[in-house]
């Protein structure tokens, strides 16, 4: 038994002897791909990336093991999950050597995180169930779309909370109202984006909460659009994405490399066709982008300070207008 | 007090009851939970829905059984049915009812063609049904066997008396088995309430189990309503499983059965409640073999996604899997004996496991790991969770199993000259050694098929089957879960029945 146990801590000591990111589900499957490569032959340092499913089970994890953690670098968290964890301070700031290379709306004035990709999140529906999609949230509400519709939770989802959070944009303090009716409209609320798009992949669901690029994407790997995003006439929500140092980090300069590397145009290149998000720098886009996305003629911004004072009280609510 | 009373208080108050406390003393259970009203009464009421339709189902088979005379290997088929579902990865059986019940199941394709489509998933049907299905086993196993085993004397007395058969049924039947009726109905009422896998699935938000929201608030970091409903539950589940106990050791008047060929409606509803429990296990085990992508498809990209193949999987499953059940075995059959010789508190003890829920029990373990020691050593925290929610099952068998150990054998032995380690080697152990391999197999089943206290306690660094089987299948990559899924049954299976094989001497 002894032994056993040896052996036990053994392999979970090993495991993580390199640079550790704490990450959501898409992104070990996808850029992870490209980043963990190119990290090793440059700093000749292996980097693991853990999922847990989403970015704010990964967040909530780390907030968890707090100084115990063996996660150095924390990937994925959006601008409403990073409020939560500069709450929690479990970041230590960094302004990249390459930061002026961010384009200039996108960067962060605090260093507590670096952005690495932005996108519209949308409502994304299937061409092939759904004719005459939505245009608008009115639109959602009608009747033809009940148990069609499946969204994620903002508790736990950060594509969930953006979308509660536009809710907030488009209808102020009355968004409860909104949800209120909307619920009759919702197959069922996903813990994920993976789960849900999954959903709409084997044909469960018809609508869902999704990015702008949904259609190039569908585009660009079946050459159809069975998935597209409409783009809602009160405006659309914008979600960045960030990477920042977990502060308990034992190898800060390896950490420091990793953001480098999430700027540069290697890996700000593969972002459109990995991420299906949109690079922070000027790197050139690829023709699916330019031709399959959508233009955006609105977008709806809530102030950071609102959404830190309020996000609590918004979630609770939430869950009260849907009986959670 | 027997020593063996003392190792399973000793193991279950050190692993059970200290971290339980600890929970409470950490995250103190806030008494406002009129916020969770709805929760509760939609899980009590769901469950007591669910329990209501099992227990028909679970009458009709076991009226069934004990009145037609069938082929002993019919017979023998479906009481392994009955016993499969108690190990039959809750993961796995969700994944059964999404291959049936989806919007492009197998029911819609065949009843498509005729213009019918269902439409089911994530409805309180859809609980209901999963539920039922899931737990008419459960009742087939408490009520089945001994009605089948009910004296035919007393029918035959009241058939020449003149009753008719619903007579018989509702005025001898009925009443005799009643305490078993009863406590198969708390056991599948307590299966679905605390139901995890089947609920995160196929249960939507609107139909969530405390089960389920501690998860989700362990998740969010919110402690203190994970503490309120874990006490809420802790509660009811206490009750209904002291309830159940109960019943179910009543005696009833045991002897050969009574055996009729008559009537039609027993052997079609019972057919229709077969079906209905072997569709979605079937289709669970066969679909990853059937659909040839896949396979192609887990190894293309299903490990890398995973970030473990399969050999590494299998490593850490086992790896918890076996530990757990050698100490689940150890413990439960050292308090087995002390409950074959009438220690009531070895009964007692080895059954609190079953009125704490694993995502409570896992909860609790991971708030004493973070604050005494490292997340390291979630991996054994994890075999002792294991061994603990595989005790009371592995305590009833072994306790059984003690029950065959004639005592005068014993005392011979001992007037012999046998010190107690020699009686025990060379006298007992040959006899009990069946009901050990039985528990044995029984507990890696049960650990291998366990999914929440993985997720709370694994942190996503390592996966067994059924959290990789519920990675997959929640993260676009439903095919591939399909194809780990079919492996992952036919080896729950697999050891189930070789524990089966190797005792049926017994």
């Amino acid at each position: 038994m002894k032994r056993l146990v040896f052996i036990l801590l053994l392999v979970t000591v090993l495991s993580f002897s390199n640079l550790v990111v704490y990450t959501y589900d898409s992104m070990v499957s996808g850029l992870a791909k490209d980043i963990a490569p190119i990290f090793e032959s440059f700093y000749g340092e292996k980097v693991s990336f853990v999922s847990f499913g989403d970015a704010g089970k990964a967040l909530s994890r780390l907030i968890i093991e707090g100084e115990k953690t063996k996660a150095d670098i924390i990937l994925g968290l959006d601008q409403n999950l990073l409020l939560k964890a500069e709450k929690y301070g479990i970041l230590m700031k960094y302004k990249p050597v390459n930061y002026t290379k961010i384009k200039e709306a996108l960067r962060p004035k605090e260093y507590l995180a670096t952005p690495f990709d932005y996108g519209s999140i949308a409502i994304v529906y299937n061409t092939k169930t759904v004719k005459n999609p939505p245009k608008s949230f009115k639109d959602l509400l009608d009747p033809r779309f009940r148990r069609k519709i499946v969204v994620e939770d903002p508790r736990t989802s950060s594509t969930g909370l953006s979308f509660l959070l536009w809710t907030v944009a488009v209808y102020g303090e009355k968004f409860t109202d909104y949800w209120k009716k909307l619920k009759e409209n919702l197959l069922t609320i996903t813990s994920g984006w993976d789960e849900a798009f999954e959903m709409l992949e084997r044909g469960e669901a018809d609508i869902m909460v999704s990015y702008l690029t949904d259609g190039a994407y569908s585009y660009y790997y079946y050459k159809s659009t069975k998935f597209l995003p409409t783009v809602m006439k009160e405006g659309m929500f914008v979600q960045i994405e960030y990477v920042g140092i977990v502060k308990y980090t034992k190898k800060l300069e390896l950490a420091k490399r990793f953001i480098e590397l999430m700027l540069s145009d290697y890996v700000q290149e593969k972002i459109p066709l990995r991420q299906w998000m949109f690079p922070v720098t000027d790197v050139k886009l690829p023709e699916v982008f330019r031709k399959h996305v959508p233009k955006v003629e609105k977008i709806l911004e809530l102030d950071p300070k609102e959404i830190s004072k309020n996000l609590n009280k918004w979630i609770n609510e939430w869950e009260e207008a849907l009986g959670m | 007090m027997g020593r063996g009373a003392w190792n399973v208080i000793v193991f279950v108050s050190i692993f059970v009851i200290f971290p339980l406390v600890f929970l409470f003393a950490s995250f103190p259970p806030s008494f406002e939970i009129s916020k969770y009203t709805s929760l509760i009464l939609m899980n009590i009421f769901q469950a007591a829905v669910s329990a209501a339709v099992a227990l028909v189902g679970g009458i009709t088979i076991s009226y069934f059984l004990s009145h037609r005379k069938i082929s002993p290997f019919l017979r023998s088929i479906i009481h392994s049915i009955s016993k499969v579902s108690f190990i039959f990865p809750g993961v796995s059986m969700a994944l059964g009812f999404l291959i049936v019940f989806g919007k492009n199941g197998i029911l819609n394709q065949i009843l498509n063609p005729f213009g019918i489509h269902i439409n089911i998933l994530y409805t309180f049907l859809a609980v209901i049904i999963g539920h039922a299905f899931y737990n008419i086993p459960v009742v087939l196993y408490i009520t089945g066997t001994s009605w089948e085993k009910l004296s035919g004397e007393i029918i035959e007395a009241a058939e020449i008396d003149g009753a008719t058969p619903w007579r018989i049924f509702s005025s001898i039947e009925v009443p005799i088995l009643i305490p078993y009726l009863i406590s198969s109905y708390l056991m599948a009422f307590l299966y679905s309430f605390t139901s995890f896998a089947v609920v995160m699935t196929i249960g939507g938000f609107r139909y969530r189990t405390l089960e389920v929201e501690i998860y989700s608030k362990v998740s969010m970091l919110d402690f203190r309503g994970a503490s309120t409903l874990t006490l809420v539950q802790m509660l009811i589940v206490a009750v209904a499983a002291t309830a159940a106990s109960i019943l179910k050791n009543r005696d009833f008047p045991s002897g050969y059965p009574k055996f009729r060929k008559k009537g039609t409606l027993s052997p079609i509803l019972a057919f229709v409640f077969l079906s209905g429990i072997l569709l979605p296990m079937l289709s669970s085990l066969l679909y990853g073999f059937a659909n040839q992508n896949a396979f192609k498809l887990l190894f293309e990209r299903g490990w890398d996604f995973l970030g473990m193949g399969f050999f590494r999987i299998t490593f850490w499953s086992f790896s918890i899997a076996i530990p757990a059940a050698l100490i689940s075995t150890v413990v439960s059959t050292s308090s087995g004996r002390a409950s074959s010789h009438g220690r009531i508190l070895s009964g007692i003890f080895s059954s609190i496991p079953t009125a704490v829920s694993t995502v409570v029990l896992a909860f609790a373990y991971l708030s004493v790991l973070i604050k005494f020691l490292t997340e390291e050593l979630s991996p054994i925290s994890l075999v002792i969770l294991h061994a603990s929610i595989a005790l009371p099952m592995s305590h009833r068998i072994m306790e059984s199993g003690w029950m065959t150990v004639p005592r005068y054998i014993e005392e011979a032995a001992e007037i012999d000259g046998a010190n107690k380690i020699q009686t025990f080697l060379f006298v007992d152990f040959p006899i009990i050694l069946p009901a050990m391999i039985r528990a044995f197999t029984l507990s890696i089943a049960i650990s291998l098929s366990e999914l929440a206290g993985v997720l709370i306690l694994s942190g996503g660094k390592f996966l067994t089957f059924s959290s990789a089987v519920y990675r997959l299948m929640s993260s676009r990559h439903f095919l591939e879960a399909t194809a780990l899924n079919s492996v992952f049954v036919l080896i729950v299976l697999g050891i189930f029945f070789l524990g089966e094989f190797l005792t049926q001497r017994d």
